[in-house]
């Protein structure tokens, strides 16, 4: 009796909320369709899919897709993952702050200003963008840094940049800090504006100089900003990119170039192998939740901040 | 931040000055040199890039890029699917964050739940490719617009600023017999106006960006956007021949000899030049967005 007396209040509030409910509707239908279909659809990890045959027909394969990854190139596409987002993250994680540190440390307003705005500019354009850029400056012969090597004489003829493999994943590396360091900065400015300004000028009457300033007073004040962003940085550490390749990539160097997502891709769609590809995005899926999850505990621990509420 | 400096160490004032400017220079010159690399002519490229200045003067590469039967097509793709998916994102987004903030909402965990476990695992690309294919929203405009209506991040960033609003104006709305769809269109909306710009920012450049979608879901001839366009005309050398022949190929001289670089440099400012001049304007509510989600989120 009881119960359905609280059954009947349940459905009595839900009447009364009704528009509520209706205003989420578009959402919901998202989520399920957009998420939770194809998160459903990973079960082809673990079938031999066929279009023919579908989610349900298709008949089950166990292990076999993640034997054959394992067995054939799963240790180059990690080592090609662990280069490019290693590389990226050992100079792109401090470059920001670095350059955040000697902007917010110029006294002429203006050039702080312009230069701050100038340096968000590649964050804005698309990759495709990028990749023209990277072709006029990197190209062989003709290209704008090769150019220039042959004019201060260091070289006699020219670099493939683009076209030898480990090069290329330096140039990679290169253009994803270009294009992020500018808007990563942003954070690290806001929270040198919030540094109270007492303490520099404290530090000044105790007779610190401007080095001394920062390394006693900016850097310690902006230390949890700097390892929540470590930590966020380390735990997409398997985000190696994939436009950039996709649009940059030549036959010459995809055995370099390919990465988890790129080989997911290529092996997966472009030569149909669909539940291979599969397969090998759920790898990449569980390793990337299982880094989250570590750090997110890793940071609770060390800062008593965590990313979830 | 004011800092205060005690003597003055000219010297490292200098360092500082030229590391900002070279700095600067890096982040801002490979735009300049598409620039000029456009605006050479195109059999003169054969000798090198230009530097400073073209070498050779010449519009005949906008001209062959804006007599392709391929750009109107492009830009108006472009533009129609920025302002449909922006709209559309600010609309669901922001409903969906207001349901989601109101307390008295019945299973208010559950569907906060929902959304979050989104973010932090998918399906990934090949189950979404089949789910797609089987929607029938291959070759389909729709593709652009509908897989973003919702974006779990921003849509926490909405929610995170409407917990900041004061909660009286809304009671004395419902007072006057205000329903709830009517309180977020006339109440939540005017007053979360800085945060939707942000957003709507997020999603305006992302959405003009974005070619990858274009690539798998929509390759064919009657979808290509600007982005899609530019990609193809940097990667293969047939789309310049196409380009030339259906459209400009008598403005470049010698189109043999012609260096297709100026017409790719060209097509790239026409794909990034709209970000540029809108940019000083959108700039700081890309900047809020970023601190709104960084402190709350």
């Amino acid at each position: 009796m009881k119960a359905k007396k609280t059954f009947s209040t349940v459905l009595q509030d839900v009447w009364k909320h009704k528009t509520l409910y209706f205003m989420l509707i578009p959402g919901i239908i998202w989520a399920v369709v957009f998420c939770y279909i194809p998160m459903y659809g990973i079960i082809i990890a673990f079938k031999d899919y066929s279009p023919g045959l579908g989610f349900f027909g298709s008949p089950w394969a166990g292990f076999k897709h993640f034997e054959a990854f394992f067995g054939k190139d799963f240790l180059r596409i990690m080592r090609n993952t662990l280069l490019i987002s290693g590389g990226t993250l050992l100079a792109g994680f401090p470059a920001p702050i670095l350059f955040a540190l000697l902007l917010t440390s110029v006294k002429n307003k203006v050039v702080r200003k312009v230069g701050q705005t100038l340096s968000y500019v590649p964050h804005f354009v698309s990759w495709v963008v990028v990749s023209a850029i990277c072709f006029i400056l990197f190209a062989p012969e003709s290209g704008t840094i090769n150019a220039m090597l042959r004019n201060i004489g260091l070289i006699e003829g020219s670099i493939g940049f683009l076209e030898n493999g480990p090069l290329f994943d330096l140039m990679l590396i290169i253009a994803n800090v270009w294009k992020s360091t500018g808007f990563s900065a942003i954070i690290y400015f806001a929270a040198i504006a919030g540094v109270d300004a007492e303490l520099y000028e404290a530090a000044t009457i105790d007779g610190a100089k401007s080095m001394q300033q920062i390394w006693y007073i900016t850097i310690p004040a902006i230390l949890p900003t700097v390892i929540v962003m470590l930590v966020l940085n380390i735990s997409g550490i398997l985000n190696a990119g994939f436009e950039q390749q996709m649009v940059m990539a030549s036959d010459l160097v995809w055995k370099w170039a390919d990465v988890i997502d790129t080989y997911s891709f290529r092996y997966g769609l472009s030569k149909l192998r669909y539940s291979y590809g599969t397969a090998i995005g759920l790898f990449k899926s569980i390793v990337a939740l299982i880094l989250l999850m570590g750090s997110n505990a890793f940071m609770k621990k060390v800062s008593g901040y965590s990313l979830y509420k | 931040m004011a800092m205060v400096t005690g003597k003055k160490n000219y010297f490292v004032i200098a360092l500082k000055y030229f590391f900002v400017i070279l700095l600067t220079f890096v982040f801002i010159y490979p735009f300049y040199q598409v620039l000029i690399i456009s605006l050479n002519d195109s059999v003169d490229l054969a000798r090198g890039y230009p530097t400073w200045f073209p070498r050779v003067l010449s519009f005949a590469n906008y001209e062959a890029v804006f007599r392709s039967y391929l750009l109107p097509r492009a830009i108006f793709l472009s533009v129609s699917r920025t302002v449909l998916a922006t709209v559309l994102g600010l609309l669901c987004n922001g409903m969906t964050a207001y349901v989601l903030t109101r307390r008295d909402l019945r299973g208010k965990t559950f569907f906060n739940q929902l959304f979050i476990i989104t973010m932090y695992f998918g399906g990934g690309l090949i189950p979404t490719y089949i789910l797609i294919n089987n929607l029938g929203l291959i070759n389909n405009f729709l593709v652009f617009i509908l897989p973003a209506a919702i974006n779990v991040y921003y849509m926490i960033i909405i929610k995170s600023y409407y917990v900041g609003l004061p909660d009286s104006i809304e009671e004395a709305a419902r007072i006057d017999g205000c329903g709830d769809f009517g309180i977020f269109i006339k109440i939540i909306i005017p007053m979360s106006i800085p945060v939707f710009a942000a957003i709507g920012v997020y999603y305006a450049v992302g959405q003009w960006n974005s070619w990858w979608d274009n690539y798998i879901y929509a390759n064919n001839n009657e979808l290509v956007t600007l982005q899609l366009l530019l990609m193809r005309i940097i990667k293969d050398a047939d789309t310049i021949a196409t380009l030339a022949e259906k459209g400009g190929g008598s403005v470049i001289a010698n189109p043999t000899q012609a260096n297709p670089m100026g017409v790719r440099m060209a097509t790239t400012m026409v794909a990034t030049v709209p970000i540029l001049v809108t940019y000083p304007f959108f700039q700081k509510y890309f900047i809020s967005g970023i601190t709104v989600g960084a402190v709350k989120g």
